[in-house]
């Protein structure tokens, strides 16, 4: 079970590093709006993603992790967003924090379902939900990169 | 008693989001890609959250599918109003369909079956779809 969440982890940084290099190579070529919807999306989508599966990794002192994980999905936000201009970098901002909030109440929910008044027959297949949850984040990962990829061709 | 009836209310939102999508397909022309952006938010994230909070009252047993599903409506109709514009709108549209559509189930689990709480969101729907055709007509 760790190691399965240890390797979605690695693998959602390798996408997120990979568009990033690929990124950095033609920040020459970008308007402003580009810049802005690219920023949006790719660190929305991974601040969430990254952000659930820490909240499944360290179960216990949830509140550290919280902290720790919406700064640091804030500093990929500002990442994605300085490769254009200010407007993207607030963008990015603004929309890795959001993420990174969502995602820590997802994996809170998941991991303890009785918080969102869900029935207690969840507390059964805790551990199957977190690996469908995982599996289904790093596959709507991979389409929202693909699709951000694919618009560069555009 | 009112839960036999929450299919025809999901029903009757498609409809109309389906009535709002052919009447701005007629008119997509005329539509800048600062409208296009507004429109395509409005209308993934708006079906996504009444979708979501109507699914896990019916459903409360499944939260998983009903996570799925919700997300993939959300995707999808985020992208098709998007991709009436450009290929940059339907990104966006995109993106906010999937966060809304993620969040939604948690919120109609959160209000127990409230039908104040639905009624509420449906005014909030149409009114949502009101604005987005009179500012799509007056552009």
């Amino acid at each position: 079970m760790t190691m399965f969440l240890i390797s979605l982890l690695c693998l959602n940084s390798f996408i997120g590093f990979m568009i990033y290099k690929i990124f950095y190579k033609k920040r020459k070529l970008y308007d402003d709006r580009f810049g802005m919807i690219m920023a949006m999306s790719c660190s929305g989508i991974l601040s969430l993603n990254l952000s659930m599966i820490v909240q499944f990794l360290f179960p216990e002192n949830f509140s550290i992790v919280m902290i720790i994980s919406v700064i640091v999905c804030g500093l990929i936000g500002v990442l994605f967003g300085s490769l254009v201009k200010f407007q993207s970098l607030l963008a990015g901002f603004f929309n890795g924090i959001v993420g990174g909030l969502m995602g820590n109440m997802l994996g809170l929910v998941i991991k303890d379902p009785s918080i969102c008044s869900l029935p207690a027959a969840y507390l059964t297949n805790i551990n199957q939900n977190m690996m469908l949850f995982g599996v289904f984040g790093t596959f709507l990962a991979g389409v929202t990169i693909f699709f951000v990829f694919y618009s560069l061709k555009v | 008693m009112l839960a036999g009836y929450l299919g025809y209310l999901l029903y009757g939102n498609v409809l109309i989001l389906v009535c709002t999508y052919l009447y701005l397909f007629r008119i997509r022309r005329l539509i800048g890609y600062q409208l296009g952006m507004n429109i395509s938010n409005m209308a993934g994230g708006f079906i996504a959250i009444v979708t979501g909070v109507i699914l896990i009252y019916q459903f409360p047993l499944n939260f998983v599918v009903v996570t799925i599903i919700t997300t993939l409506i959300g995707v999808a109709a985020g992208g098709l109003f998007g991709s009436l514009f450009d290929y940059q709108t339907m990104l966006t549209g995109y993106g906010n369909g999937l966060m809304m559509g993620i969040m939604a189930p948690m919120i109609g689990a959160a209000a127990k079956n409230s039908y104040i709480f639905l009624t509420f969101l449906e005014g909030i729907f149409l009114l949502s779809l009101f604005l987005l055709v009179l500012s799509a007509k007056h552009t």
